[in-house]
């Protein structure tokens, strides 16, 4: 009798159908999760990049994304190194050979990634988020948008032909550069309020990041309906996982792909 | 070509898997046996217990059962994770077996090493026809007060090893990592 009662449980649980909003992207919140207890590696290493695209029906990652002294791009998402690191400043203030030789304070001490250093054919007909910082938060100066620019244009990331780039901008005045070097350009959104100036003075951004717990699915469907891509940030717990999945975003960047995957199928 | 690489590879993780399952098992079974037939007669003790604890994939909870001889008992459990199983309605079960040592053996105290390895598994897509794999080899201490009825706390930290096989990059992913396991229980001894 118990043997049939746990067949029939493993059948009924693992073909119970979870969501229906299989359109919806799923990509790793700086790579496989920020701050997660069950990330095998740290966040925006080249090795969570790798993880997360290995697991099935991820389609994609977000990475952030900080210019060096010698103006390339470097995985980090920290404003200071030592905080994660055994290296001390900010990637803005380094070489890119100095930054070479740091790596996390983690159990696999995995270094710190070059954006040049990721493997771009795994990305095919995947979707890549770059979060491109602004700010050097040591010289408190802003990063040179042309530099940044130059080196994605170096990297072919435009406009490559079997994956997505988006770029994901917290600074107005980096959109039209951006959208005029042909980049997908997203913007993070705080208000409903903010959506109208954005639509009015930045008319070409091509989407929005929303933050899970403060938007609802009628404003997400308002931000749809005028032709532009919501993705959904801050998804963690089930929860707060099957709550953005009601909302029908177009994508949601979480911190747990497991647990997502699970919600979703 | 790649493909045909790859479905050895799965071939070879699959067999070596279940040959490695097996083999702990037999190696359990054959110690569970000895101990069970040579003493008997002994003042040799069974304990079935429950427990509820938490690892890095999930919070468990599951029931144990162990044979006492003397100080050396091996035991074995089976547990699911809490919130996959029961929020998300994704059976996540983990089987264990290991040996546990009381260094102090008190009347009422118990405390001492334990070694064991567990594996558990897990469907994270259901579109996919594979599943997640993890070992876990630990090694911890173990606290049981009382006599009859005692209160358990386990804790234990070691290697941990997750295994799948990606549609995606046709070949099977490992990764392993630094794992630990913590639970507390009630058990009855007789």
């Amino acid at each position: 009798m118990f043997g049939r009662v746990l067949i029939f449980s493993c059948i009924l649980f693992s073909c119970a159908k979870k969501q229906e909003n299989e359109s919806v992207k799923i990509l790793g919140h700086a790579a496989t999760g920020l701050n997660m207890l069950n990330s095998v590696y740290h966040d925006n290493s080249k090795e969570a990049v790798e993880f997360a695209l290995s697991i099935e029906g991820c389609d994609g990652v977000e990475i952030d994304l900080q210019l060096s002294k010698d103006g390339e791009l470097w995985l980090y998402h920290d404003e200071k190194l030592e905080t994660e690191t055994n290296g001390s400043g900010c990637i803005s203030s380094l070489t890119s050979a100095e930054i070479s030789e740091i790596s996390y304070t983690t159990f696999h001490a995995e270094r710190l990634a070059k954006l040049s250093s990721l493997d771009f054919t795994q990305f095919k007909g995947k979707e890549l988020i770059l979060d491109l910082r602004q700010w050097n938060f040591c010289e408190s100066t802003y990063v040179p948008i042309q530099q940044v620019i130059d080196q994605l244009l170096h990297l072919n990331l435009s406009n490559p032909a079997d994956f997505n780039v988006i770029c994901l901008v917290e600074y107005a005045a980096w959109i039209e550069p951006l959208h005029s070097n042909g980049f997908t350009v997203f913007y993070p959104l705080y208000s409903m309020e903010e959506f109208s100036e954005m639509e009015t003075n930045f008319p070409l951004i091509d989407g929005y990041v929303v933050k899970n717990p403060y938007w609802n699915e009628n404003e997400i469907q308002q931000i749809k309906n005028s032709s532009k891509k919501v993705y959904i940030f801050e998804v963690r717990s089930p929860k707060g996982i099957r709550k953005a999945l009601r909302k029908a975003p177009d994508g949601l960047i979480t911190d747990d792909i497991r647990n997502t995957l699970i919600e979703m199928y | 070509m790649s493909e045909a690489v790859s479905d050895s590879f799965l071939f070879t993780y699959i067999w070596f898997m279940q040959r490695f399952l097996l083999f702990l098992l037999s190696i359990f079974l054959a110690t569970f046996s000895y101990f069970a037939q040579s003493h008997s007669n002994s003042d040799s003790k069974k304990q079935v217990g429950l427990a509820f604890g938490m690892s890095r994939l999930d919070f468990f909870s599951g029931f144990y059962f162990s044979k006492e001889f003397r100080n050396v008992q091996p035991f074995t459990s089976a547990e699911f994770g809490v919130n996959r199983s029961i929020f998300q309605k994704r059976i996540f079960p983990r089987l264990s077996v290991g040996v546990k040592y009381f260094a102090v053996d008190k009347e009422k105290f118990h405390f001492g090493p334990y070694i064991s390895h567990s594996y558990s598994f897990l469907k994270i897509n259901a579109n996919s026809s594979h599943f997640h794999h993890w070992n876990e080899l630990y090694v911890g201490t173990r606290t049981e007060v009382g006599d009859k009825w005692r209160f358990t706390n386990s804790i234990a930290t070691g290697w941990m090893n997750e295994r799948f096989y990606s549609q995606t990059t046709k070949r099977v992913t490992g990764v392993n990592s630094l794992g630990f396991f913590a639970n507390i229980g009630l058990s009855y001894v007789w």
